[in-house]
């Protein structure tokens, strides 16, 4: 009976040292994500503030209603990936009662100024200390289409304005991996848009510069 | 995934903020609603003006018939008016004393059906054990939904200089109302104050 249980026991140490020695090996080896081209999404909320012509009269007030989505291929041995994103920026303010001049008319309204862009721009992203370091600092180039909504209300009447213009941007963040090697994180930026949007108050273009949290998943 | 998947990702993602907005303007007030046009004829002198009388009644002008109204919001109109021509220092004479303006009112009413299909849900919840996965046979269910577009028109008229050649009378003065709360009587006095608080221009004192 002696026997029988120390033989066990010789099997059973036999067999941790033989699965120590594979779990080394598994730790020399790269990871996934350096191994193989991925895939990475980042979903941000954004804090941003207009700049340029919309500020004079239209909306000059900061916003917190802005989001993006960005889909990425993450390349193997190389630090950089590319990929697309949508977003919505989104802006308003209210002014008090006042009278403005329209063609020959005085008209007294309580003005509600809006804008919306929905960018729809392709990224490339540079990562510079690889791609699957804990702590990734990058930056970001933007470019593509924004689809503009200008809608500038006297009381309940609206002088609105669609088109899609082009669109370009920059950015630089930071990626945390909440684990080694782990495929969620946080992701920290500060980037600036601008179009080429013109109508009504917006002479040149609308720009904004917004600061954004985000969550990302990268997977294979 | 395919990188295809990728792009239809992303691109009903933008469709779908596109598609989200929410009404910026959904918390006005009546008051807040409403807009005030005026115009006025830029080589006129006002001071050359000294009585002015109104119309009896308001003049409804309307898709469904046109006609007189002096209802309590109507007769509010009239009054309102009247007092802030005083304030600018018009005299009030009725329409035979030789009225140096005229001013007429009016109220566009015009409304619209819209017919409309209600989506119904077909299901049912299953309380009848025996149809099991049955689902409603319901025909196309329809129904009207009102549109009115409803505002004040004030006209103020030279009466004192009339185109008898064209038989005309010229147009000095032109304000409307717009928004919602038009004929609520409480909100006439802010609503006709605020015609002559912008059109400073008519005062004759």
């Amino acid at each position: 009976m002696n026997r029988h249980i120390l033989a066990i026991f010789a099997f059973l140490f036999a067999g941790l040292g033989v699965s120590e020695a594979q779990r080394a090996d598994l730790y020399t080896l790269e990871s996934p994500y350096q191994r193989y081209t991925h895939n990475l999404a980042t979903l941000r909320w954004l804090g941003a503030v207009p700049l340029g012509s919309i500020t004079d009269g239209y909306v000059d007030k900061p916003s917190f209603t802005n989001y993006s989505l960005s889909v990425e291929w993450v390349f193997r041995n190389m630090p950089i990936s590319a990929g697309l994103e949508a977003g919505k920026y989104y802006f308003e303010q209210r002014y008090p009662r006042a009278i403005y001049t329209v063609g020959q008319n005085e008209v007294s309204a309580v003005k509600t100024s809006t804008y919306t862009a929905v960018p729809l721009t392709g990224l490339i992203k540079y990562h510079f200390l690889g791609t699957n370091a804990r702590l990734s600092p990058y930056v970001q180039v933007n470019i593509g289409a924004h689809i503009n909504t200008y809608t500038d209300y006297f009381g309940i009447l609206a002088d609105q304005k669609k088109q899609t213009t082009l669109g370009f941007g920059g950015g630089a963040g930071l990626k945390y991996f909440f684990k080694n090697d782990g495929p969620v994180g946080l992701d920290v930026a500060v980037r600036y848009d601008q179009n080429t949007f013109k109508y009504g108050y917006i002479t040149n273009g609308v720009g904004t510069l917004a600061g954004s949290v985000g969550l990302f998943y990268r997977w294979w | 995934m395919k990188k295809h998947t990728f792009f239809i990702i992303t691109l009903a993602f933008g469709a779908l903020l596109a598609a989200c907005s929410k009404d910026p303007i959904s918390d006005l007030t009546y008051e807040d609603t409403q807009v005030f046009f005026t115009n006025h004829d830029k080589e006129a002198n006002f001071k050359e003006y000294k009585s002015f009388s109104i119309v009896d009644s308001v003049y409804i002008i309307s898709n469904q018939g046109e006609g007189t109204s002096l209802s309590e919001t109507d007769l509010a109109m009239i009054s309102r008016i009247i007092h802030n021509m005083k304030q600018m220092g018009y005299e009030y004479v009725g329409p035979d004393d030789d009225p140096d303006v005229g001013i007429t009112l009016e109220l566009v009413d015009n409304r619209y059906l819209n017919l409309v299909q209600i989506p119904v849900g077909g299901y049912w919840g299953g309380y009848w054990g025996g149809y099991g996965g049955w689902g409603m046979g319901m025909p196309s269910y329809y129904t009207y939904q009102q549109v009115q577009e409803l505002y004040w028109i004030v006209n103020m008229l030279d009466l004192k200089n009339p185109d008898t050649a064209n038989q005309k009378l010229k147009v000095l003065w032109n304000a409307q109302i717009r928004g919602e709360g038009l004929y609520e009587p409480s909100l006439v006095p802010p609503m006709v104050d605020q015609l002559f608080k912008q059109s400073s221009y008519l005062k004759n004192n």
